[in-house]
């Protein structure tokens, strides 16, 4: 009897090989970092703007950003490379529709959460050091726990659901919630021994 | 600040945190899996500080197998967390309703507990139930585990009302920090905010409130928002203000019960108020299990539960000698990922099991650290210059197993500050020593270890890399 069909199943590069590709400027590292992570980028985009199409954009401009950086970047992990530049992107867009119209996404929500001193929707102001501010914020994590370190990368880095972040530890929803307070509070402590106004 | 500032903040974090925290996660809703390298080192040993100067004596020690642990038993820790006692709780006031009892103190336990593979310490009290407010089932005596107050927090007062989430059944375990003994208690519970202070633990005196309760217990928040929970209760979701009596805080209680989760942060709605075995171990397969999580001659398992609105959630991992190793079992969910494997009657085991004879294959770690003087032992990435001043250091160990091998792993830290108003900050380095079942040790590096473990949480960076 003839073979009635042939199957192969597609299956995902090592990081190392799709770098690569970056690196040969052969197109099909785009595909194949569509084909590995697209789900998961897909979703840090969601989580920030709340929005099919707005994401696919999200997700393009992130391939291309990664296009543009890779040569010279060489990425030692490539998922948390295209980590930083999806939520970049997003939070971009975010932020210039924000001016339009409220957003309804897990961002908002986390963003509504740190209110106590993170407030108001204006631009950035231009005198503004982000580069200041992210060493201040990245010393502030590594001062937490593990755990807290997870939770507070959960929430406000890639603006993950409550209920994702307790599935994700084995915590119920209210640990979690007690945990992030415990952490906005130590937060506001040290943005204010920083000299941000809260 | 404005949103747009704290994103744009955001964006310049460090990459080395993405990438742990990226890695964290990916650990987290993967299967156990353990990758098929090559361990690098063997054949290849470096020179271990320690073992240069005592490898006659070291190498009886690390096969050293008379380790039997049933109830309490000897163990060697080694050097405890550096710091502070317990990490001090920040969490805003607020009664949370969980399990809520009036209840008085009998005792504080005399000493300091922690749990194994944490630096958290914990003092125990002895509750004696008055009247269980919200809770069904309770038995007349719990246990409360709270941190880093002194013995003497719960003096001068008659009574107490207390918020509780169960956190143990018959055999929750903690290790004596004073007698380095593992100790198994029953019917433990945390006060539902671990904290003592404006949080779901409030003392009466002559059936009224006392706030001065909440002074002891230094609470670290600016002063001014607890007052205003006492000056508004009600708008604040608060049981009591600075007048209320005993019974009005209880009738109190009983209204803010009735929020469901979604309308209020302080409530809930789990349906277990106490958890026995029972709920636990409920088919067969998990009464044989039972069995095998018992405490036995060779290891214990460390017991934590979770209660949820649908479930009861239990996770169990195996600690020889007082040092955690990779074998969990998780019922219903406790350790479960992402991917929604919390439904009732699930068991989930990890990869790593332990048979006796791996466990009288273990290198005796207790033994090791209790012989390893961290003053003796320099960072090894890092160069000391005037300026650091030194905060800490400390060693820590695990058990792991690798396909059919097993290894502990002792990981040294050290802290040094440049800035004593920012001692969090500061340079820090570490090493891990590798200790294989034929009584080698190596030292290896952050990379190796993850090539040999994977992505282990015992595993950290500690240190930038040099490349």
């Amino acid at each position: 009897m003839e073979l009635q069909s042939i199957q192969t199943t597609k299956v995902p590069l090592d990081d190392e090989k799709i770098v690569a590709l970056y690196w040969e400027r052969d197109e099909t590292a785009i595909e194949e970092t569509d084909f590995k992570y697209k789900n998961y980028l897909f979703t840090i985009a969601y989580n920030v703007v709340h929005d099919r199409h707005d994401s696919e954009e999200c997700l393009n401009d992130t391939y291309l950003g990664a296009w543009n950086a890779i040569p010279p970047a060489r990425p030692n992990m490539l998922k948390a490379f295209l980590t930083t530049i999806v939520r970049r992107v997003a939070i971009k867009r975010y932020h210039s529709k924000l001016r339009q119209k409220a957003i309804p996404s897990e961002m908002t929500v986390s963003l509504s959460e740190l209110e106590d001193f993170v407030a108001g929707d204006e631009d950035v102001g231009a005198a503004f050091d982000a580069k200041r501010l992210g060493r201040v914020i990245s010393d502030f994590v590594r001062s937490l726990s593990q755990r807290r370190q997870f939770i507070f990368m959960s929430r406000y880095y890639v603006a993950d659901p409550i209920d994702a972040i307790a599935s994700d530890l084995g915590l119920s929803r209210s640990m979690v919630n007690k945990e992030l307070a415990a952490i906005r509070s130590a937060l506001q402590e040290k943005l204010e021994s920083e000299g941000y106004s809260t | 600040m404005t949103k747009e500032e704290w994103n744009e903040g955001l964006n310049h974090l460090d990459p080395d945190l993405v990438e742990t925290y990226i890695a964290q996660k990916d650990t987290l809703r993967q299967e156990n899996k353990r990758p098929k390298g090559v361990w690098l080192r063997l054949g290849a040993i470096a020179a271990c500080f320690l073992l240069i100067v005592s490898a006659a004596i070291v190498s009886p020690m690390l096969q050293d197998n008379s380790m039997k642990l049933t109830g309490k038993q000897e163990i060697v820790y080694g050097e405890p967390w550096p710091g502070e006692l317990s990490y001090p709780s920040m969490l805003p006031p607020g009664f949370y309703i969980h399990t809520v009892v009036q209840a008085n103190v009998i005792e504080v336990l005399p000493d300091y507990y922690y749990v194994p593979g944490s630096d958290y310490r914990y003092l125990i009290a002895r509750l004696s139930v008055v009247e269980a407010i919200r809770g069904d089932g309770l038995p007349d005596e719990l246990l409360l585990r709270f941190p880093y107050h002194t013995a003497d927090v719960f003096d001068g007062y008659d009574t107490f009302i207390f918020s509780l989430e169960q956190i143990g059944v018959e055999n929750y375990m903690l290790i004596n920090e004073t007698t380095r003994e593992v100790t198994y208690f029953p019917h433990m519970f945390i006060a539902e905010t671990e904290d003592l202070g404006y949080g779901s633990v409030i003392a009466f005196n002559d059936e009224k409130v006392d706030v001065s309760f909440f002074d002891k217990t230094g609470y670290r928040l600016p002063r001014t928002r607890p007052r205003d929970y006492l000056q508004n209760p009600e708008l604040h979701f608060y049981p009591v203000g600075y007048e209320t009596t005993l019974a009005e805080a209880k009738a109190n209680i009983k209204v803010l019960a009735q929020y469901s989760e979604s309308e209020s942060i302080y409530v809930n709605n789990c349906q277990y108020d106490y958890v026995t075995a029972d709920d636990i171990f409920i088919t067969d397969e998990e009464k044989q299990l039972k069995a095998y999580l018992a405490p036995s001659e060779s290891s214990v398992f460390l017991q934590r539960v979770a209660c949820y609105a649908d479930r009861v959630s239990a996770g169990y991992t195996r600690v020889v000698n007082g040092f955690l190793t990779d074998e969990k079992i998780d019922f219903n969910g406790y350790y479960a990922g992402f991917y929604g494997d919390d439904e009732n009657g699930k068991i989930d085991k990890s990869e790593a099991s332990y048979s006796k004879e791996d466990l009288a294959k273990l290198p005796n770690l207790g033994k090791i650290l209790a012989k390893m003087d961290l003053s003796q032992i320099q960072p090894p990435h890092i160069e000391i210059t005037d300026e650091m001043q030194f905060v800490s250091s400390t060693a820590t160990g695990v058990y792991r197993k690798v396909e059919d091998q097993v290894y502990g792993i002792i990981r040294v830290m050290w802290h040094y500050s440049t800035d004593p108003d920012r001692v969090w900050a500061g340079i820090k380095d570490g090493c891990y020593y590798l200790y294989d079942q034929e009584g080698n040790c190596s030292i290896v590096e952050t990379a190796e270890l993850r090539e040999l473990l994977g992505a282990d949480p015992f595993i950290r960076w500690l240190y930038k890399d040099v490349k």
